[in-house]
């Protein structure tokens, strides 16, 4: 699904004039997901936690019968993280690691952003280390930072068990 | 004509066809076995329309493999058939004798598909005989000619009557052939709509592929129909455009004269017009010509290509089905618990004879769906020379591989899982078991050794065996190695029977070969072949005997996509343990534990067994529930067992496996996650990596 | 300029298709159900209809059905989610004129829209 959105994308050539994101909030932060990206926004629901994972995975969850990992974006983006509320929602995003939710405070808006508005992190931000953003917008009343999704969710897991020799026949 | 009797025969069609020829052809022979006597007389026309359908299929399809003789025959049946079915004829008792004379020949022709041996059998005068029973009374008998299939998209009879019939009444005969964008999701849709199109502007004669198989949704990216309309061909353009999807659109008139001909396909139909993007299953192996536009028609009817992802996605569908179905036995059962005494039995027994049905067909239903998914062992077993070659190359060795039980059939995604670990049992095979050539010569053996790979199913097992010819497995040597490596003292080591001491080849850290060869590599040994075999839920075993040879059989369940596992709680989330590694499920009181050495133990039949929580063993580092491991569950992989301690039992169930996601990866210790009843999650338990983590720990 | 009634169950699917639309200069009227779309129907005679499938209270379908029995030139296009292709097969013997598979992408859900309008 990924890859043809993608190609969409270079289709039409001109994927800097406008980003069309969805707006989340995370603490008193708001971060911005290209909406190509989300595929579905819903409410905190029973998650499974998976033992041994890493502290930001919080778990797995049913997705109308798919089993979909979920991350507390707080943990992962380093955020102190805090309560469920009922603002809480799961963004579920098509990510190259495939489905995945991600756990914000709360989701504003869907909105355009004008290319122009559109800065490098590194002009505003001083942590060049910070693979999370490819971006920050200003808007009137405030900044938004516009999530990597690939920055943010890492490359799949390796799995530990592999067939040394036989593979390669 | 005798005198080719013997020969042998070439036939276009390959293994896979093979098996649906016949199967088809021996059905088509026993129809016309039972009914051809019922012809005499007045017979019922749908006898007649099923006799004739029946040689007109057994024509199509040896034409299509090139078996000239058993195409001529049966075009003389057909033609014969065709007089009576229209009437024209009437059966007497020598046409009837005509036409048993031409079965009994068709059924050595067909088995002449299978020993391409030719049976000797004389055509030319059973047509003749056949031809004559028209000619006798009717001199002007004709049936229209019906040129042999095999060029391209061949009208039926029926088609062509009701052409002529139109055409002399203002109508044109169009052929219609209309390709759908590779990007559309569902092409099946847009061909059906191509034909709503069409039917508003005319009468459609035929369509490849049939009406019936576009509606079934098989995926079909291009549609080819024969019309009858009194638009122009611009009109009809215009029209089918006019749908969503539609690519290319090719529309030319059929002269009256050209209808009984074989249209040849302006582009290429259907498969290879198909997108790159999704990836085929044939199921139930495509019927000779399917692919090219050859009798797409009666091909089409047979066996249907589904997209492997549609298939998934049935299978999943089939999933969720049998988790309601469990979720509502448990609510049956509640319910008749609280029903019981208000006097309700009849709504409660109705309640349950339903659930009980529902069960029977969502069990019918997972088993039909998952028989879909099947695929013959071929493709694996295809790979096998190649290799053997390639390794006994390398170690100066002359090996021959046979392979029998190609056809066996088992699930798609077992067979991705069965390359690896078969691969490496036929290296191992080669190069340890094999003995070279001057070996061989001084045991008394031929030069050559022989490996043999077979696939068999049984009850709803799969087995696959590697059985070679070599040398056999050297238990001196091996009981000299693990004693060398410390894996066991000397007298254990001595004390073991040959059958115990066999077995010791799955052990981790032992390598038979007196040097690491770069053929079976370094460190890769039976113990991870075990491993993998044990994590699909299947079991590995090992027969062998020295100087003769050893074999080597792995057994596997036919699906991985459910399986019967026992649920537990530990520590609030709820685990699935696969049954076929549980030994026994007990509570703790009437469990037999021990303390040794201050950890606790489990007797059970004889022996100790370490006692582990499971969430623990797991990693899960959350603070523990109250009612902590109140029950014990004990487990095996292999040699090995152990005791998990859990806090509740849950009691058997069916689980559909799901992947736990690339972002979380192959967990340790856990195989994937499924839905419960109530629609949260439960962990499958990887009991083969768990146990023998834990089991080496607990003796460390 | 032509009204649109959207039909989807998910207010996100169904705030994302509005927005295309209205976007492109349509007049989007929204429906979360099937009883509602028939409602909505008979009360704003919209011009076409994107329908979902699977919905609470009355499906697709249903919904298609009982809008072509009140008015048969009515224009629908299903949005469906994979592996509802009989379903779509059935809708499109009932009138349905053309169908979405979801996630749609904003192109088609115009060509969609213009096609049906046309």
């Amino acid at each position: 699904m990924a890859t043809r959105l993608d190609s969409t994308i270079e289709v039409t050539g001109q994927p800097a004039i406008e980003e069309h994101v969805v707006i989340f909030r995370l603490a008193d932060e708001y971060y911005a997901l290209d909406i190509q990206t989300v595929q579905e926004i819903v409410r905190m629901q029973a998650i499974t936690s998976i033992p041994g994972s890493d502290f930001w995975v919080e778990g797995i969850t049913n997705l109308r019968g798919r089993v979909v990992p979920v991350v507390d974006l707080r943990k992962r983006c380093g955020v102190d993280s805090g309560e469920y509320t009922a603002e809480t929602r799961i963004v579920v995003v098509s990510s190259s690691t495939g489905m995945v939710g991600l756990i914000v405070d709360a989701v504003s808006e869907v909105m355009r952003i004008p290319g122009d508005q559109v800065e490098q992190p590194s002009a505003i931000v001083s942590v060049p280390e910070n693979t999370y953003l490819r971006g920050i917008a200003k808007l009137e009343d405030r900044l938004v930072s516009l999530m990597d999704l690939d920055g943010v969710l890492p490359a799949s897991a390796e799995g530990e068990f592999e067939y040394a020799s036989a593979a390669a026949a | 004509m005798a005198t080719t009797k013997g020969q042998r025969l070439q036939f276009d069609l390959d293994d896979d066809d093979l098996k649906l020829f016949c199967e088809e052809a021996d059905e088509q022979i026993e129809l016309l076995d039972a009914s051809l006597v019922q012809l005499e007389g007045d017979p019922d026309p749908d006898l007649v329309q099923q006799i004739f359908r029946a040689a007109h299929t057994l024509k199509g399809s040896s034409a299509t493999i090139g078996h000239k003789k058993m195409a001529n025959l049966t075009h003389a049946m057909e033609t014969v058939l065709d007089a009576v079915r229209q009437g024209r004829k009437s059966a007497n008792a020598e046409m009837v004798d005509a036409l048993l004379a031409g079965l009994d020949a068709l059924r050595e022709l067909a088995r002449e598909v299978v020993t391409r041996v030719d049976s000797g059998i004389a055509t030319a005068a059973l047509e003749a005989d056949l031809l004559a029973t028209l000619e006798a009374d009717d001199p002007d008998t004709q049936s229209l000619p019906s040129a042999p299939a095999g060029a391209g998209y061949q009208f039926s009879d029926a088609s062509v009557q009701a052409a002529l019939a139109e055409m002399g009444q203002g109508s044109s005969c169009y052929f219609v052939e209309v390709s759908i964008s590779p990007d559309c999701q569902l092409p099946s849709i847009r061909c059906f709509q191509v034909l709503q199109e069409l039917d508003a502007l005319g009468t459609t004669l035929q369509t490849w592929p049939d009406r019936d198989v576009v509606e079934a949704g098989a995926g079909e990216f291009a549609l080819t129909a024969a019309l009858l309309s009194r638009q122009s061909d611009e009109q009809l353009q215009a029209a089918v455009e006019v749908v969503m999807d539609v690519g290319a659109v090719h529309v030319r008139s059929v002269p009256a004269e050209a209808l009984g001909q074989p249209m040849t396909a302006h582009r290429v139909p259907a498969a290879a017009a198909a997108p790159g993007k999704a990836q085929l299953a044939v199921v139930e192996s495509a019927a000779p010509g399917t692919d090219g536009g050859k009798a797409p028609k009666k091909a089409a009817a047979q066996s249907v290509r589904i997209d492997v992802e549609r298939l998934d996605g049935l299978m999943n569908l089939v999933g969720e089905l049998v988790i309601d179905r469990t979720r509502l036995q448990q609510i049956r059962d509640q319910l008749s618990a609280v029903l019981k005494d208000a006097n309700l039995t009849e709504l409660t027994e109705n309640f349950e004879e339903t659930t009980s049905h529902l069960a029977r067909v969502t069990d019918e239903l997972q088993e039909q769906i998952m028989r879909s998914r099947m695929l013959p062992v071929r493709s694996v077993l295809t790979r096998l020379p190649r290799l053997v070659r390639d390794v006994a190359t390398k170690c100066g060795k002359k090996v021959e591989l046979l392979t029998a039980g190609e056809e066996t059939e088992l699930d798609r995604s077992v067979i991705e899982e069965i390359s690896d670990p078969l691969v490496h049992i036929l290296r191992n095979a080669v190069d340890h078991g094999i003995e070279t050539p001057e070996e061989r010569r001084a045991a008394g053996k031929p030069e050559t050794g022989t490996v043999t790979v077979t696939a068999w199913n049984q009850e709803t097992y799969i087995y696959l065996s590697v059985k070679d010819d070599g040398k056999g497995i050297d238990t001196r040597t091996l009981r000299a190695k693990v004693v060398e490596k410390g894996l066991m003292s000397r007298d254990a080591a001595e004390a073991a029977t040959e059958e115990q001491a066999i077995q010791w080849i799955f052990m981790a850290g032992l390598s038979t070969a007196k040097t690491i060869s770069d053929v079976s590599g370094r460190g890769v040994g039976m113990d991870i072949v075990r491993t993998n075999i044990e994590r699909l839920n299947g079991s590995i075993m090992l027969q062998s005997t020295p100087g003769k040879g050893s074999e080597v059989i792995i057994q596997l369940p036919l699906t991985l996509a459910t399986t019967k596992a026992l649920m537990v709680v530990a520590n609030s989330t709820v685990y699935a343990i696969p049954l076929v590694s549980v030994t026994e499920a007990l509570a703790d009181h009437e469990a037999d534990i021990h303390s040794v050495n201050g950890l606790k133990t489990l007797r059970l039949r004889q022996r100790l067994l370490p006692m582990i929580d499971l969430a623990n063993a797991l990693g899960d580092s959350r603070p523990r529930s109250i009612e902590a491991g109140r029950f014990v569950v004990a487990a095996r992989h292999g040699e090995r067992q152990v005791a998990f301690t859990v806090d509740r039992l849950l009691g058997e169930q069916d689980v559909v496996v799901k992947s736990l996601g690339d972002l979380v990866g192959n967990r340790k210790g856990l195989t994937g996650a499924t839905i419960l009843g109530d629609g949260s999650l439960g962990l499958i338990v990887d009991t083969a990596s768990l146990v023998s983590e834990q089991a080496m720990l607990a003796t460390a | 300029m032509a009204t649109i009634l959207v039909v989807d169950d998910a207010a996100f699917m169904r705030m994302r298709m509005s927005k295309i639309l209205s976007e492109a200069g349509y007049d989007v009227v929204q429906a979360e159900n099937g009883l509602e779309a028939v409602e909505k129907y008979k009360a704003s005679r919209p011009d076409a209809v994107l329908m979902d499938i699977t919905m609470p209270e009355m499906d697709g379908l249903t919904a298609l059905k009982e809008i072509k029995s009140h008015d048969p030139a009515a224009r629908v296009a299903m949005v469906t989610a994979l592996g509802q292709q009989q379903i779509v097969l059935e809708a499109v013997k009932s009138g349905a004129k053309d169908f979405l598979v979801k996630p749609c992408e904003g192109d088609r859900v115009l060509a969609a829209v213009s096609k049906l309008c046309a």
